[in-house]
């Protein structure tokens, strides 16, 4: 948490209010989506960023990535604060960040041949000498994410969800990014086609040494892949930690009920589990983070 | 004990333009009065495909070819006129679908929504349908019924909107209750909430459940017995220890190891199937999951397992031209 | 370059294959091609002169049978004015003031929905009470008033005929554009830092095309009623000159005794209405990647 380290990304105090228009019979309010999150993410690290629906963690993925305007706080990527970029510098912090997103089926745009989607990021960005230099390295983002790069010319309908997913990452990675924050990229897709593209981004952490954001809504496949998970509830964040600590010593109820809920794969353990319910009042929530064991710390 | 649901080579064939699509392959099996039944398969595997053409729940305009025979208490629903099957569906069997939003109707109030279901299926005055109405909230989980019961859908959350769904479902105390994905699209405290209140629900009533579902976790507390599908197919079926024991086709032992552990001490790395399912266009002469199997043999390319009996597992029967080796968890 | 020639004549081909198979389409297509060809080429068809008239030929009925054309297959009308020649003639005004004001009026209005629709906030806000304000005014009586102050030139058609026409293109295109907006390819698109332009034309504006393409069938064929209508009530195209409008509305006098005056022309207009539309259809399936085989 605290300041001095070299981390990639760092987020301060970051805070989103939408004002809810007064109708006929109600007041305008203020609606905190987000409110005072901080984190950081290392070189090479994944942090996963874990919570249900109305969380914020979606909110939070596209203030990182300079989509959504904060209300408030910093959001600092590679000692650059990215909140409030000059217009000229966006390209170049673009190069280095990108995204990947939820649902694979409105992801890509159906009117673009799946090989011009992935080429896409190198025109904008001046990349590559002459279109065939851009079909080259298509040609070598599809092989790196396991997609037949024969099947360039198609439209995506002709596409499953895992190969449309697989499409979208390389289209992430036709930059070359340090880091991807990536926005549920499994929820919408088949179990047995969930554990590839887990598998995938693994692979491609280790060949190009990047760093992700990895937003999931439920802590089952967060361990496969990140050192550290942060868990949002109603705009806070109330644990934050490494994957051993929050699995093995969840502190928060809340961290409780969302492991509790998790279907394990064990007919015997699962007839015989304990849920451990949880009910959100916003006066028990806490204002303090406070750290239980080392790099673990419990919203109190 | 005696069957419920006994449904036999139940085929469904669909005409697109690029020609036939062999979207159920043949599926035969039978369900219990009071028991649940988990169906478990990917996109594609004709889980959910098959009962909507049992229960003639296809959109009208697709054109459709569909097979077999589907005996429900005694009779055969697929030689049933729509008004008949209607009278089943609601009645008999209750039908809980994925996205509650677009099942229930935005202008109308949860509880008038409920009492047309009552009334058309039990002689009831207006009265004693909106006292049921309640009852029925009630009876899901939903707080304060007397208040919610003259609220529209889009003034409660999606996990009430669920709960809304299955007390529709359930009203007119069916024999059969149908999930199909009903808690996809939840969030997973609010799933687990589900989970548990139809397991509840079923013991209370007696009531069969077919849970139809793309996560093996889900069935492994709620199903008494389950039936994993591919490509239109059963590949395997049998009590839901046995299943997760003792997985003898390739395909569930693929999906019970791609069920990511809560274990810390776990393997780091996902087990993945490889590949991905096929093109029912242009269906494979054999065993569907072949291509994607290390342990298939020449014969699986070639020819279609029909199910056989698991020996030494009563009531585990497998589709597999092979034998796997032992199972340990988290091993292939 | 002599890669992506392959590749547009490649796609040409695939077009007209596809054309070639779907018979209403093809319908359309030659019926439309058959009169456009036939308005282009029409000096050069050795038709008489569709202006000057042979007073001792008036009213002539059609000559048309199975033994040949005669002298004036279609008649004559009441100045004895070759209707045939008429028509075709009459098709290169009608025609081409369709055309132009279908493209202007279409452009203008696919261009102010996107705009509006993209960018929404005040820009939407204006842009739309500007169309409601036009859509709460009567057009036929707009467009009569703007013809009889500013005179029936062809260009001031043109421009009256687009004026009506905009507002459907604008309405459909917005409301597709907020539908298309939403969508997470218009996000990963501002993930790369592409430039707006960018966005509207390689990523909203294809997915917006088709309900335009449909617009743009109905458009034609109301445009070629409207200007009939105008040319009507007399402030089309003016004396001598033919348009099919106006074939109609001197033919109405005679409707009793000599009814080929304005059943012809009227037929004109109705077949290239239906190919219009017919051609529409099926531009539409074909632009959907959905269904591409």
């Amino acid at each position: 948490m605290s300041a001095g380290h070299d981390h990639l990304l760092s987020v301060s105090d970051l805070t989103k209010t939408y004002r809810t228009r007064g109708g006929l019979f109600s007041k305008a309010s203020d609606f905190h989506a987000v409110k005072n999150v901080g984190f950081h993410v290392g070189r090479n690290e994944t942090l996963g960023l874990v919570g249900e629906s109305g969380s914020g963690k979606s909110t939070i993925g596209r203030m990182v990535m300079g989509l959504t305007a904060p209300t408030a706080g910093q959001v600092t990527f590679d000692g650059e604060d990215v909140t409030s970029l000059p217009a000229s510098r966006v390209k170049d912090v673009r190069r280095k960040m990108q995204m990947v997103f939820q649902d694979p089926y409105s992801a890509l745009s159906p009117r673009m041949r799946v090989g011009q989607f992935v080429a896409e990021p190198m025109v904008v960005h001046g990349i590559g000498d002459s279109e065939a230099d851009r079909r080259e390295q298509v040609v070598g983002l599809f092989r790196r994410v396991g997609l037949n790069p024969d099947f360039m010319e198609r439209y995506p309908h002709e596409f499953s969800g895992g190969q449309r997913q697989r499409i979208c990452i390389a289209r992430a990675l036709a930059l070359g990014p340090k880091f991807i924050v990536a926005d549920e990229p499994i929820t919408a897709l088949d179990v047995s086609i969930q554990a590839q593209i887990v598998n995938l981004f693994q692979d491609l952490q280790q060949e190009m040494q990047m760093s992700y954001l990895f937003i999931a809504h439920d802590l089952s496949m967060v361990r496969y892949l990140c050192q550290r998970v942060a868990v949002m509830l109603r705009g806070r964040l109330v644990e934050i930690g490494p994957t051993a600590a929050i699995f093995g010593d969840p502190q928060h109820p809340y961290t409780q009920s969302l492991l509790s809920a998790v279907p394990i794969a064990n007919p015997r353990l699962e007839r015989a589990r304990k849920r451990i319910a949880y009910q959100y009042s916003p006066e028990t929530l806490g204002n303090q983070l406070e750290e239980v064991s080392s790099g673990h710390f419990v919203l109190k | 004990m005696s069957t419920l649901l006994d449904i036999s080579d139940l085929t469904v064939r669909f005409e697109t333009r690029r020609g036939f699509v062999h979207a159920v392959n043949g599926v035969s099996y039978t369900l219990e009065k009071g028991k649940t039944l988990g169906i478990v398969g990917e996109s594609g595997s004709g889980k959910s495909v098959h009962f909507l053409a049992a229960l003639g729940l296809l959109p009208p305009t697709v054109k459709r070819e569909i097979t077999g025979r589907v005996l429900f208490d005694g009779k055969d629903l697929l030689t049933l006129s729509d008004e008949e099957l209607s009278d089943i569906r609601g009645r008999d069997i209750g039908v809980v679908f994925q996205d509650p939003m677009s099942a229930l109707n935005p202008v109308l109030t949860v509880g008038r929504q409920l009492r047309e279901v009552l009334m058309r299926h039990q002689p009831l005055s207006k009265a004693q349908a909106e006292a049921r109405a309640i009852e029925l909230l009630d009876l899901v989980g939903i707080p304060e019924p007397q208040r919610r019961v003259r609220q529209y859908p889009h003034q409660f959350s999606g996990g009430m909107r669920q709960r809304v769904m299955i007390a529709i479902a359930i009203s007119c105390q069916p024999k059969l209750l149908i999930a199909d994905e009903a808690t996809t699209a939840l969030d997973v405290t609010v799933q687990a909430q589900i989970v548990d209140l139809i397991r509840d629900l079923s013991a209370k009533m007696d009531m069969s459940v077919i849970w139809i579902t793309h996560d093996l976790g889900v069935l492994a507390g709620i199903a008494d017995q389950v039936q994993v599908m591919y490509g239109g197919r059963v590949m395997e079926r049998g009590p839901v220890d046995a299943i997760f024991d003792n997985p003898r086709n390739a395909y569930t032992r693929g999906l019970l190891n791609s069920v990511p552990s809560l274990d810390e001490n776990a393997e780091k790395r996902l087990y993945q199937i490889p590949g991905s399912p096929p093109d029912l266009s242009k269906p494979p002469v054999g065993d569907p999951f072949a291509p994607r199997n290390p342990d298939a043999t020449e014969r699986c390319f070639a020819e279609m397992p029909p199910l056989r009996a698991v020996e030494g597992s009563p009531g585990h029967v497998v589709a597999a031209w092979y034998e796997l080796p032992p199972y340990a968890e988290g091993s292939r | 370059m002599s890669e992506s020639r392959t590749v547009t004549r490649s796609m040409l081909h695939a077009f007209l294959a596809a054309l070639i198979r779907s018979k209403p389409g093809l319908a359309g297509a030659v019926i439309l091609t058959i009169f456009v060809l036939a308005a282009l080429l029409a000096p050069v068809l050795g038709l008489p002169d569709p202006v000057k008239g042979d007073l001792l030929a008036r009213l002539k009925p059609p000559t048309i049978s199975l033994s040949g054309f005669g002298a004036h297959p279609l008649g004559t009308d009441q100045l004895g004015r070759d209707i045939l020649s008429r028509i075709i003639y009459g098709g290169r005004v009608t025609l081409m003031i369709a055309a132009l004001s279908v493209l202007t009026g279409g452009v203008f209005g696919v261009v102010i929905g996107l705009i509006s629709g993209f960018f929404g906030g005040w820009v939407d806000r204006v842009l739309m009470r500007v169309v409601d304000m036009q859509l709460s005014v009567p057009l036929t009586i707009l467009a009569l008033l703007i013809i009889a102050s500013l005179g029936p030139a062809l260009h001031n058609l043109v421009m009256v005929l687009a004026l009506t026409s905009w507002v459907q293109y604008a309405r459909v295109v917005r409301g597709q554009v907020l539908a298309v907006k939403s969508r997470e390819y218009i996000q990963s698109a501002r993930a790369i830092a592409a430039h707006p332009l960018r966005i509207i034309f390689h990523h909203v504006l294809p997915n917006v095309m088709t309900p335009a393409i449909v617009v743009l069938t109905l458009e034609l064929a109301r445009i070629i009623l409207l200007e009939a209508g105008l040319s009507f009530l007399g402030l089309g195209i003016q004396p001598p000159d033919a348009a099919w409008g106006r074939m109609l509305a001197e033919g109405r006098t005679f409707m009793s005794t000599a009814w080929w005056l304005s059943v012809f022309p009227g037929v004109a207009i109705m077949l290239t209405v239906l190919s219009v539309n017919l051609l529409g259809d099926w531009l539409r399936d074909y632009f959907d990647p959905h269904l591409e085989g």
